[in-house]
């Protein structure tokens, strides 16, 4: 493992159980993410996106779910064997999370004021404790609000609202859809995380403020040395926003690259068929290529290759076996058989 | 009603919700959901309403086929003023024009089966029941591309893009001439987008549809229509074939909008305008609505007087100070 | 060209199928619910006790006028579980013969009152404009007079009796329905399915009977099974102050009245009614609670 390897998933195994059966969500996704990375993962509904997101988080609700093999390393150290309490100060510390929607995850009864302070205090809580431990004493908490409220403002800031000292004061629906998520992003940033989850944070909004928000996280990525981990389903996004992209088929991770690179040169079917599955500039009429089939019931997954059978290039061994990861190029990975030395 | 006359023309259309507030929940005043829409859709083609959210894309799709009552406006639906009919004969018409909905599963009566579903304008418009009914639902969903043993299953145990074939066939069953899309693929993934784009383009083909297409996916668009209007706070800001407004888009706020298209193709994707500031609720009282946002150097009237909408070339209209007529 | 689509699950349904994998999924969901089954369990117990009191109560006599005056108040023994009460009735007796009137008093009440109220609720919540103010207003008549004293004004006003006492209490019952049924439909008037069905050119009723109500159904009748059990109390009530069930009717209501004058010395005579009472009432809100889950088949889990 290099040096700077900030989060490795290893072979994670996610089940939920529910009435129609165990669904296995997450059959060995492997992830990894270097310090400074902005990576993006994409997928159609359903593929395990945010559980896998959640999963870094330790936030899955068990039961119904349990994670039954892998590691998620964080630092080196493995995040799934954290007691709860070691947890809670480690998504103090280390993580920032912001969610699809803007609207039910602040609450209309609180001022942004309010909820920001919170996040605010809460964070220097846990890190404080140990350090007020160390130096004997507790600063007077209307130091800490005072602090508190600094930073607060800091961070609106930071997030592009305009007019931060007033604006502050305002309740959640006095705000924009945009100014929303920027509230949440500036909420998730609290804690000075190491690694930034932002699960589909524009899907959302406005194509006009979508690219407002992407083009904020990318200055924060180059302000604050961020790492992001940015979930969406859209492909556009991706391009415009990170430098490397993981795609996900039905609980696992099919394939790896830089961006530019996954666009330039596909090599998983799967991939191949969601990038001709856009309308582009010159696709005939009723001529969009789509991916026949639909997803697997993950009850009942295919076994093998979860995406055989609905590949045009399905061979034997894809029914058999699961492929293990190819690399193609530099960064370039991929799990699918038809790239396998020996077939 | 001669062949080369259009299929829907709408003029003058206004949908004004009343603001209200204060003592007694009184009117304080109106949010111009459409104010002063024009637009015309030729048979068989299909007309895109692109614009962002709350730019009044449903609300001027619903007026059309009046499921809400316009404010103002004339519009002829094949040379017939759909505003001076009864809600009685509102109520047969609706056989002739049919609409799609943003969310499928919203739009599907979880109690019903889908064969029920289906079988709904069947007995509305035409009385049948029954075999007979039956018989024709079968043949919507093979038109659609579901099977018979989806007959009786519920809404909640189809996938997405199943609903919205569901959607579809109940459209279908009344043969309309018009169809409004409401964003009919705006919550389905991008390999089942394709499926639909597809099968509405097969079925316009085949049905010879008239479509009015809402979306706020301009690269669906690009793909789908013929004609596109741009919509921005309740006004239409550019009217074009497609080729021409993405080509050569004239107003600065169509240019924003296709510049933020998050393209993959790395030679499509242009120089992005990223927009200030964002749609608020309330136009302003005077001058032209995107004027607090425009990017280009603004002229003193755009703060003061409404742009109308000009024809700068053949079929190419804009409405900015930028672009006087000629 | 057809393009081809798949199903999730690949399987030859029937309506009937479909229907009885609803039934089924819903009986999971509230089997999940251990309390829901707990209720639903003593509700069984109560309902057959109801159906066999005649035949397993060792004094059936004492449930339709038998008096023992040389047995009175008795505390509980071998003889008489639960004692017996002033004129030497056997309450054990007593008590699971008026089973079958409890339920049949929660039956009527809760029937009227729901078919009362869905309606008017339903009509104002659909048109609303000046229909719907008028109904409300008359609703809000009703819900300004505290429930009780005007069940008690009503029921005077009819005469005593146990008949009277149900109608009095739903006529004062139904606003609760109106008020529930009127929300539901407000918020369901909006949902795209009922647009949708105006734009395929459905008249009023169609939509208010076809779409909307079969969509209401499941809070209602959540709020009939938990109203079930205070609809029992609310008659007990009225029979406590004696404008109910006349004696020699077995009414747990009355009994606890009788019983009230010989607390807490001879606790037995009013505890063991009050206990029936308060068995009925909860294993209905238990039941309720769980009826929640098992009517919404969109509700998976
Ligand atoms: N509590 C649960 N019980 C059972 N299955 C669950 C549960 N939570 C999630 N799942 C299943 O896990 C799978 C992955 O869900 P996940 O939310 O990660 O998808 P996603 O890729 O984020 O999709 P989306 O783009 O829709 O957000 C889905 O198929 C979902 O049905
Ligand atoms: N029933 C209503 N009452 C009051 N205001 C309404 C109503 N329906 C819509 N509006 C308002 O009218 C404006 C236009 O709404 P509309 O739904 O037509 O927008 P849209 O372009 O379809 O947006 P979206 O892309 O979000 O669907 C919005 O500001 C909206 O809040
Ligand atoms: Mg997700
Ligand atoms: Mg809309």
């Amino acid at each position: 493992m290099p040096e700077d390897t900030l989060l490795d998933i290893q072979d994670l195994h996610l089940q939920f159980k529910t009435f129609d059966g165990t669904a296995k969500v997450l059959a060995g996704v492997n992830l990894s993410m270097r310090r400074g990375d902005v990576l993006g993962l994409v997928g159609e509904t359903g593929c395990g996106k945010t559980m896998t997101a959640l999963s870094v988080a330790r936030l899955i609700p068990m039961p119904p779910g349990e994670i039954t093999r892998g590691r998620v390393l964080f630092n080196g150290e493995d995040v799934l064997l954290k007691s709860d309490d070691e947890m809670q100060q480690f998504r103090a510390r280390h993580l920032g999370m912001i969610f699809q929607d803007p609207v039910t995850n602040l609450n209309p009864l609180f001022s942004i004021r309010e909820q920001l302070m919170d996040a605010v205090l809460y964070r220097q809580e846990i890190n404080g404790r140990a350090a007020a431990r160390w130096r004997g004493f507790m600063p007077s908490v209307r130091q800490k609000r005072r602090e508190a409220f600094a930073r607060v403002v800091d961070l609106m800031r930071l997030v592009g609202i305009p007019e931060a000292e007033r604006r502050i004061h305002e309740y959640p629906h006095q705000f924009s859809g945009g100014m929303r998520q920027r509230v949440l992003i500036a909420m998730a940033l609290a804690g000075d995380p190491d690694l930034l989850i932002a699960d589909e944070p524009t899907t959302a909004l406005d194509v006009t403020i979508q690219a407002q928000i992407l083009r904020l996280i990318r200055q924060l990525v180059d302000q604050l040395h961020l790492t992001v981990l940015l979930i969406t389903h859209n492909l556009g996004v991706v391009a415009r926003t990170c430098e490397r992209v993981a795609v996900m088929y039905a609980g696992r991770v099919v394939e790896e690259a830089p961006v530019a690179e996954l666009f330039r040169n596909p090599q998983h079917p799967y991939t191949q068929g969601l990038i001709k599955a856009l309308p582009g500039k010159h696709t005939a009429r009723g001529e969009l290529q789509n991916i026949p089939g639909t997803i697997p019931n993950l009850n009942d997954p295919p076994p093998g290759c979860r995406f055989h059978p609905r590949c045009a290039q399905v061979m034997d061994v894809c029914r058999r076996e699961v492929p293990g990861m190819v690399t193609i190029g530099p960064d370039h990975h991929v799990y699918c058989h038809l790239h396998s030395e020996t077939p | 009603m001669t062949n080369g006359s259009p299929l829907l023309e709408v003029r003058h259309l206004k949908k004004y919700f009343p603001i209200r507030g204060g003592f007694l929940n009184r009117r304080v005043g109106d949010l111009k959901a459409v104010d002063d829409v024009s637009f015309s859709v030729p048979r068989g083609k299909t007309l895109g309403l692109v614009g962002e959210s709350g730019s009044g894309k449903t609300t001027a799709g619903k007026c059309v086929i009046r499921l809400i009552e316009p404010t103002a406006g004339e519009i002829y639906f094949d040379g017939v003023d759909l505003m001076t009919l009864s809600d009685r004969e509102m109520r047969r018409r609706r056989l002739d024009m049919q609409m799609i909905y943003q969310s499928p599963a919203a739009s599907l009566n979880g109690r019903m089966t889908i064969g029920q579903i289906i079988a709904e304008p069947l007995w509305i418009h035409e009385r049948l029941r029954g075999r007979q009914a039956k018989e024709r639902v079968m043949e919507l969903l093979h038109v659609v591309g579901l099977k018979d043993e989806h007959y009786y299953r519920y809404p909640h145990e189809f996938s997405g893009g199943q609903q919205q074939r569901v959607g579809i066939a109940r459209a279908l069953a009344v043969n309309p001439r018009l169809l409004v899309l409401d964003e009919p693929t705006s919550a389905l993934d991008v390999s089942v987008q394709a499926q639909v784009l597809n099968l509405l383009q097969r079925l316009q083909d085949e049905f010879e549809l008239t479509f009015l297409f809402i979306s706020h996916d301009l690269g669906v668009v690009r793909h789908m229509c013929d004609d596109v209007a741009l919509m921005y706070m309740g006004v239409i800001v550019e009217v074009a074939d497609f080729e021409t407004i993405f080509e050569e888009p004239k107003h600065p706020y169509t240019q924003a909008l296709i510049s933020a298209i998050p393209e993959i193709d790395p030679a499509a994707s242009r120089e992005e305008i990223v927009l200030q500031g964002e749609l608020s609720a309330r136009q302003p009282v005077q001058g032209c609505p995107f004027a607090p946002r425009c990017p280009a150097n603004k002229l003193d009237i755009c703060e003061t007087i409404r742009p109308e909408l000009v024809e700068i070339q053949e079929g190419h209209q804009v409405a900015c100070h930028l672009y006087p007529a000629p | 060209m057809v393009e081809q689509s798949e199903s999730p699950v690949q399987s030859q349904y029937t309506l009937a199928s479909a229907r009885w994998e609803n039934f089924r999924r819903g009986v999971y969901r509230f089997r999940r619910n251990m309390l829901s089954m707990v209720g639903l369990g003593i509700l069984v117990v109560i309902i057959i006790v109801a159906v066999i009191a005649p035949i397993i109560v060792p004094y059936p006599g004492d449930a339709t006028g038998d008096v023992h005056p040389l047995d009175r108040l008795q505390a509980p023994s071998s003889e008489h579980y639960f004692g017996t009460d002033k004129v030497g009735r056997d309450i054990f007796s007593r008590v699971l013969m008026g089973t079958g009137l409890a339920l049949q008093v929660g039956t009527v009440i809760i029937l009227l009152a729901a078919g009362i109220g869905v309606t008017i609720g339903g009509v104002g919540g659909y048109f609303g404009g000046w229909i719907d103010d008028i109904l409300m207003r008359f609703t809000d008549i009703f819900l300004t007079v505290p429930a009780l004293i005007l069940a008690i004004a009503i029921t005077a006003a009819l005469g005593r009796g146990i008949i009277n006492t149900m109608i009095g209490i739903a006529l004062v019952w139904w606003p609760g329905f109106a008020r529930l049924t009127r929300s539901l439909v407000l918020s369901l008037r909006e949902e795209p399915f009922v647009e949708a069905a105006r734009g395929l050119g459905a008249n009023h009723a169609r939509i208010l009977f076809r779409h909307i109500l079969p969509n209401a159904v499941s809070p209602i009748i959540v709020k009939m099974s938990t109203d079930f059990g205070f609809a029992v109390l609310t008659a007990a009530a009225l029979g406590f102050i004696g404008l109910g069930a006349q004696p020699p009717t077995p009414e747990w209501g009355a009994m606890i009245n009788d019983g009230r004058a010989y607390f807490p010395d001879e606790w037995w005579v009013a505890t063991f009614p009050g206990m029936a009472i308060f068995l009925l009432v909860f294993s209905l809100n238990l039941l309720g609670d769980g009826l929640r889950d098992v009517l919404d088949p969109r509700a998976r889990r």
